[in-house]
């Protein structure tokens, strides 16, 4: 063993380690594989698959709101948890690994694999597209109402980006839970907030009339499912289909940006207990 | 010649638990190329004494001095560690050893593994090892990067007289090169006949410390557990 230069070098190994450790336990391929069927059959028996690539997108964005969450949540709502019950944490500190490295190394490795289990099946369903409605559709042409691959890509760069802030907060929710079961039941509470509390939140403000049309447009950016289903609406559905406002495209990207970084700040502030 | 420095010294050390005091101004050594064994009943401070000494907890007082030679300050091996499945014993000694040097060679890990005569383990998946062999492992894991000092929370607890037996040589044999390793364990048998040096803690202070035959013969005792059963059980704290 020779001495090299340190920065980020713990970091590397902890995230080439993570990306080894999903793809060697069968329960996260098990739930890769069938988050994949769900994903092609959702969007071939809806037919979003045989009309078109955007018809597919759209055809998949309530699927997703709610399937990428628990297969992100999955992922990660274990992981620090599991390294502070076996000891690993303490016995990475001896190595001198630095509590962003820690946090940072294991999401990332842990996105990586997310990432690639979110693109997966979408590729398979722009094949489906362009197989069965290739002779309407172009690959790189699109613009006021054309439908393209394009689109399908741009959806997959939302879905992925929704999944990084869930999975931000399910490495949280592990650094700061004592133990499997309240573990879970934090999952649990986030996923009903983020997922319904949101959309609850926004259908009461519109019905009580609390709220103005622009405001609504700022609220739904708030949460990561409304911020995803706007950005999906907003930059896919809108783009084709003509002028959609579903919300501050900018603020949304923001927002999934910030559940991002909280929650790895969050992660990294608590993961080491001294 | 002059006398080596210990490895490892606690000066004054106290920690406490809201009102529970559990160490009060301790202060002990550890020492080159001996095994040091820390004994005490159950709740008396060991491993909150231990992470101190290994810096994984930061003492309400009192210093902690370590000195060592190697790329890390001590090596640490917790209580009855686990390691991540889905790799085997090669692949997890290679992993820590990357954490710091990302040129580690095959000879290191095969050198690693074999120190703590894990050389037939190599390929083996760590979910497949025994009780004994996974301490053993972890072991190899608290060398890596040659710290000076070794930090052992209760290797041989839950272990087979055998198995005890081949970690308490293995150790012995780690001291023998030059380590200081400083165990807790309720063997007291096996202290009084593998330890160089013994420290009883109770509390929340060193309340005995020598060579296992040193302390025996100052309490004119038959062997270690009647000292412990006069110093634990009689005095009380």
């Amino acid at each position: 063993m020779s001495g090299d230069g340190r920065r980020w070098r713990a970091g590397r190994t902890v995230f080439v380690r993570e990306i080894q450790t999903v793809l060697r336990t069968h329960a996260f391929l098990g739930l890769g594989f069938g988050y994949a069927a769900l994903i092609v059959g959702a969007a071939w028996f809806s037919g979003g698959a045989h009309s078109g690539y955007l018809p597919a997108a759209a055809s998949l964005t309530t699927v997703s709101e709610l399937v990428v969450p628990v297969f992100a949540f999955a992922l990660g709502y274990r992981v620090v948890l599991n390294d502070r019950a076996t000891g690993e944490l303490e016995v990475l500190k001896t190595y001198g690994l630095r509590r962003s490295e820690y946090v940072l190394g294991v999401y990332a490795g842990r996105l990586v694999a997310l990432a690639a289990a979110l693109v997966a099946p979408l590729v398979v369903v722009g094949a489906l597209a362009w197989y069965y409605a290739g002779p309407h559709t172009t690959v790189i042409a699109w613009h006021g109402g054309a439908d393209a691959p394009l689109l399908l890509v741009r959806f997959a760069l939302l879905t992925i980006l929704f999944g990084a802030a869930v999975l931000a907060v399910s490495v949280a929710v592990s650094a700061v839970s004592d133990s499997v079961r309240s573990a879970l039941a934090a999952v649990v509470l986030v996923w009903l907030v983020i997922a319904l509390g949101a959309d609850i939140g926004v259908i009461s403000a519109i019905l009580t009339e609390r709220v103005g049309d622009s405001t609504v447009v700022w609220l739904t950016s708030l949460s990561p499912n409304t911020a995803y289903r706007g950005l999906v609406m907003e930059t896919v559905v809108g783009v084709a289909v003509g002028e959609v406002r579903a919300t501050s495209a900018v603020v949304s990207t923001a927002s999934l940006f910030a559940w991002t970084g909280a929650g790895l700040a969050v992660a990294s502030a608590t993961v080491w207990r001294d | 010649m002059t006398e080596q420095k210990p490895a490892l010294e606690a000066k004054d050390v106290s920690q406490s638990y809201g009102e529970l005091e559990v160490l009060d101004g301790l202060s002990m050594s550890a020492r080159r190329g001996e095994v040091h064994a820390l004994v005490g009943a159950n709740g008396s401070g060991k491993t909150t004494l231990l992470r101190i000494l290994a810096g994984l907890l930061t003492p309400d007082s009192g210093t902690v001095e370590r000195r060592s030679s190697g790329r890390r300050e001590v090596g640490y091996l917790p209580q009855k560690p686990s390691f991540r499945s889905g790799f085997t014993a090669a692949e997890t000694v290679r992993f820590y050893a990357r954490l710091l040097s990302n040129d580690v060679a095959e000879g290191y890990v095969e050198d690693a593994l074999s120190s703590v005569g894990l050389s037939d383990a190599y390929n083996r998946p760590v979910s497949g090892l025994s009780g004994g062999m996974t301490r053993l492992l972890g072991v190899a894991q608290a060398r890596v990067g040659d710290p000076t000092t070794l930090i052992l929370d209760e290797p041989t607890s839950g272990l087979d007289p055998e198995m005890t037996g081949r970690i308490f040589e293995t150790v012995g044999e780690l001291a023998d090169g030059g380590d200081a390793v400083l165990l807790t364990t309720h063997d007291l048998e096996r202290v009084g006949r593998n330890a160089d040096r013994l420290s009883l803690l109770h509390g929340g202070v060193i309340a005995e410390s020598g060579t296992p035959s040193e302390v025996v013969e100052r309490h004119d005792a038959e062997e270690l557990s009647d000292v412990f059963d006069t110093v634990v059980r009689s005095e009380g704290r």
